[in-house]
Formats: structure tokens, sequence, C-alpha cells
């Protein structure tokens, strides 16, 4: 039977400690009943998503319904970790919405050719996090049919 | 001398330049005058001159000295080359100057290019920090919820304007920077067709205050047409702004190929013809001292709370207009309107025209 969208889990992909938090209490904010895994890069994300390594025990579990995923980051980046994603026939399916600081053409442009589902350029205020993550939770979790392991 | 390079004659200051007098070089070879490293080629130029019939000129360096030289042939009565004059200037002013601009000029190109990269990391990494403060602001206020009295709220909700404040200077700042950092190659630019999509682009702030936009703009210039439909955007954008409360806005802007006031052109240099582009309108003006001023970074007239903006627009359009090699000027007067003078090369030459050099 197809497991409900509302219980899958999400990734937060970023460096920053604070932006994690900040995304984690809007979330909480929101009411978001959904599982929340922090990972602090791109190898570290590739090592959760492929259940290797540190995550090897989670062998048995669901993949994760979305990735919020920051282009800039240290060892691998958000660019290679989105493109090895996106052409592993496993993960492939996986929603990934971009949250980054970068608002240039040229990032916005590779990340959707390189599949990316959605761009948000961070936003400056608390509010502006609510509003835009409140989107991304509505279309994302409760509204748009994804592909489920 | 002759063809041989025999010295028929030499003035006073051609022999001390030898170390000799006149008197001991005439008879003499002028090979073996001169020193061997540039004997070849003196040669070669010297067996041009006679074979071509043709005077050829050169540059020619004896030790810290540069002179100027001419080979000037001189014919017989059956037009060929008996005799050569050679004429030469001491120019090593002229060189040593010339050379020092180059180094000045390859200088403030680095520092220039420093400047760029400056103004854009830091622009860039100063957004970080900031979000953190407004972000951690709003988190703030949610996490006092009710327990904030009136005095806390206000403090916080400045806090974060003054924050939102700096967010759109930085902003603004990284765009100036994009003028030279995200330059594009210059292209065909349709004026008119410019200002139209312009005028599109503002429709709401053009109907919102019942504006009336005259256009009268002809011609193609070669110009980075995101750059000029950016110019056009700050201008027209600050006419609607910058209007009287009781007076229907109206801005007319017209151009006219080569009426180029002298004075305008004097400023420039190796551009053949120009377009001058104004921008007319019947808003509150500015008094004329302000003129250069206004074109400054985060120069502004007004107070925030009368006129909303960060200060970079006009520094924009005027970077805009001098990455095209032309220039922008205000005039005007309290009351009476602004118009702002472009003028803009129709055609942009390459950088051997610019310096002009044939090759």
């Amino acid at each position: 039977m197809k497991k409900k969208r509302n219980v899958v889990t999400i990734v937060i992909a970023d460096d920053d400690a604070e932006d994690r938090e900040m995304i984690r209490k809007v979330f909480e904010k929101r009411h978001l009943g959904n599982p929340l895994v922090e990972v602090e890069d791109g190898e570290d994300l590739m090592d959760y998503l492929l259940r290797r390594h540190t995550y090897a025990h989670l062998q048995s579990e669901p993949l994760p319904g979305l990735i919020l995923l920051d282009l800039n980051m240290p060892r691998i980046d958000g660019r290679d970790a989105l493109k090895e994603i996106k052409s592993n026939p496993k993960l492939g399916g996986i929603p990934v919405v971009i949250l980054t600081t970068s608002n240039s053409e040229e990032d916005v442009l590779c990340s959707y050719k390189a599949g990316a589902n959605g761009y948000i350029v961070k936003p400056i205020t608390f509010e502006g996090f609510v509003d835009a993550l409140g989107v991304v939770q509505r279309y994302w979790i409760e509204i748009v049919e994804a592909p489920v392991e | 001398m002759d063809t041989e390079g025999v010295v028929q004659a030499i003035n006073k200051t051609g022999a001390a330049r030898l170390g000799k007098v006149p008197a001991d070089l005439i008879g003499q070879n002028v090979y073996s005058l001169i020193p061997a490293e540039v004997r070849t080629r003196r040669m070669e130029l010297i067996t041009k001159c006679i074979m071509t019939g043709e005077p050829v000129r050169f540059e020619d360096r004896r030790g810290a000295i540069w002179f100027d030289q001419v080979l000037y042939p001189v014919k017989n009565e059956s037009g060929n080359v008996y005799m050569i004059a050679v004429f030469a200037m001491d120019i090593t002013d002229r060189v040593s100057a010339e050379e020092t601009m180059k180094r000045t000029m390859a200088e403030l190109g680095r520092v220039n290019a420093e400047m760029r990269d400056f103004l854009f990391v830091s622009s860039h990494d100063l957004q970080e920090p900031l979000r953190k403060i407004g972000g951690y602001i709003g988190l703030l206020k949610e996490h006092l919820g009710t327990a904030a009295d009136d005095a806390t709220r206000d403090y916080l909700d400045r806090m974060l304007n003054a924050s939102q404040r700096m967010h759109g200077l930085i902003v603004d700042l990284l765009e100036l920077s994009r003028i030279i950092t995200r330059a594009r190659p210059f292209g065909k630019v349709d004026l008119g067709m410019t200002m139209r999509q312009v005028i599109d682009d503002l429709e709401i702030q053009v109907k919102e205050c019942d504006a009336a936009i005259e256009v009268a703009l002809e011609g193609t210039i070669e110009a980075d047409a995101t750059q000029i439909r950016q110019l056009f955007q700050n201008l027209l954008g600050n006419a609607l702004k910058f209007r009287k409360n009781d007076v229907r806005p109206v801005v007319r802007v017209s151009s006219s190929p080569n009426a180029v006031p002298l004075d305008i052109l004097g400023i420039h240099y190796g551009i053949s013809e120009l377009v001058v582009i104004r921008f007319a309108d019947n808003g509150i003006g500015f008094q004329p001292k302000y003129a250069e001023k206004i074109f400054g970074l985060f120069q502004r007239l007004h107070r925030r709370d009368q006129y909303e903006g960060t200060g970079v627009g006009l520094a924009i359009c005027k970077k805009i207009a001098e990455r095209h090699k032309g220039c922008i000027i205000a005039e005007g007067n309290p009351g009476e309107g602004t118009v702002f003078t472009i003028s803009l090369p129709i055609r942009q030459l390459s950088k051997g025209e610019f310096m002009g050099e044939s090759d």
C-alpha cells in the first residue's frame, strides 16, 4: 500500500547550523509533524541517502520524501550532490528544493537543468522563511503526489 | 649619406651624439659608427628606403635616449635614390611619459579590477550576517509572543527595519558592481523599442500617478541592451517618483543625433558620433548646486520618509553612461522639473581605433 505523503522524512542539507535551526523553528511554528533530518554537507547527504558509513543502520528505513538543499557547502557542494541524486535511479524521484543565499541566474538555471524541483532564495526575515517554507510544506508535503518507495 | 652609408654631411648635434665633431665623421661609414646590435635592422631600413623611394620613419634608442628618426630618400634626375637624408629628433621625454602612462594605466586597471572584486565579494558576504540578524529578530518576536510590551515590540521593529534597509543598500550596491562584473558585449540597441519596454515594465507606477509619457526616441546605438534598459528605467522611475503632488506628471523623452554641445563633446575623445537623449519632467526639480552630487553613491536630497530609496539609482545611471564612453548631466531648479541629458556614442570604437592606432 502507498505510504501517506504527510509522514515522509524531510532532509535539511545545510552547512549553516543557524539556518538549519531557523528552518526547524519554521516547521515547528507550522506544526509540521514530519520527521526532520539534518545533514551538514553534500557528502553527509549522500551517505545518508545511500545508507552508508554512519547511516548504514538505516538500511531498511524508507527514503526521505523531500530534500531542502543548500548550494554552497564544503566537501561535496549542493550542485554536485544534486547531480548525483538526480542521476541515481533509486534517488532521482525524490523532490529536491534548492534553498540557498545565491540568487545568481547561473545557479538557478543550472539547478533546474540538473533536475531541481524548485529554487528558493533564503528570505531575509523569519516571516519570509515562514512564508516560503509554508508554501513548500503545503505543496510538496500536503498536495503533490510524489513517487514513494 | 650615400646609399652605401658613407656620411656626406652632418650637423654638430648629430655628430655630438656620436661623441664626435662633424669633420671627424664625413667620409666615414655609418654602419661602423652605430652599435652592432642595431646594425642589421638599420641596414634593412635603409635598404627599404632605397628600394621603395619612400621615407622610412622609426624610433631608435641610444642608451637612455630615444630618437624619432626619418630616412628621407634624395633622388637624382632619373628618379633613383642616390642619397639619404637622416633626421633624428630626441623624443626621450615623450617616450618616458608614454611609458609612465602605460604603467599608470595598467596599475589603474589592476586597482579597478580589485575594487570590483572587493565590492562584489563584500556586498555578497555582508548579506549573510544581515540575514541572520533579520531572522533572529523575527525568532525573538515569536519567542516573546504576548510577553513583549509595546516598547519591546517597537524596538524590535526598528531593528528589523534597519536591517532590511541595509539589505536594500547591499542589494543596490551589488547591482552597481554588476554594471562592470556582469557587463555584456555591445550589440545593436533600438532606443525607441527599449523605451517602450521600460514603459511596459513600469506600467503600474505610470498608471498609479496618471503620468503622461511622450516618447520621441529614434535610432539604434551600439550598446549593452540590458544596461540601456536599466538606464531608462532608473530615469523614468526617478521622474515618476519625484513628481509634484498636485500636478499630472509629464515626462518627455527625446533624442537628437549629432546635435552635440561642444562642452559635452570636449570630454570625449576617439568618438565618432553621439546621440543625445533627454529625459525632461515637470516634477519637483532640485537645487542646481546638487547637479553633480546626485550622481554620487548613496546621495539623497530628501528624507527617507518623504521619498524612499537608497541613493544608488543615479549612480548606476552614471556608471552605465561611462561604461559606454558617454556621459550624463542633470539640470533643474526647485519646482521647475528636471532634465537629464545623456550622450552616448552611436558606435563603440574598438580599442585600436580608440587609441588612434591603425593595426
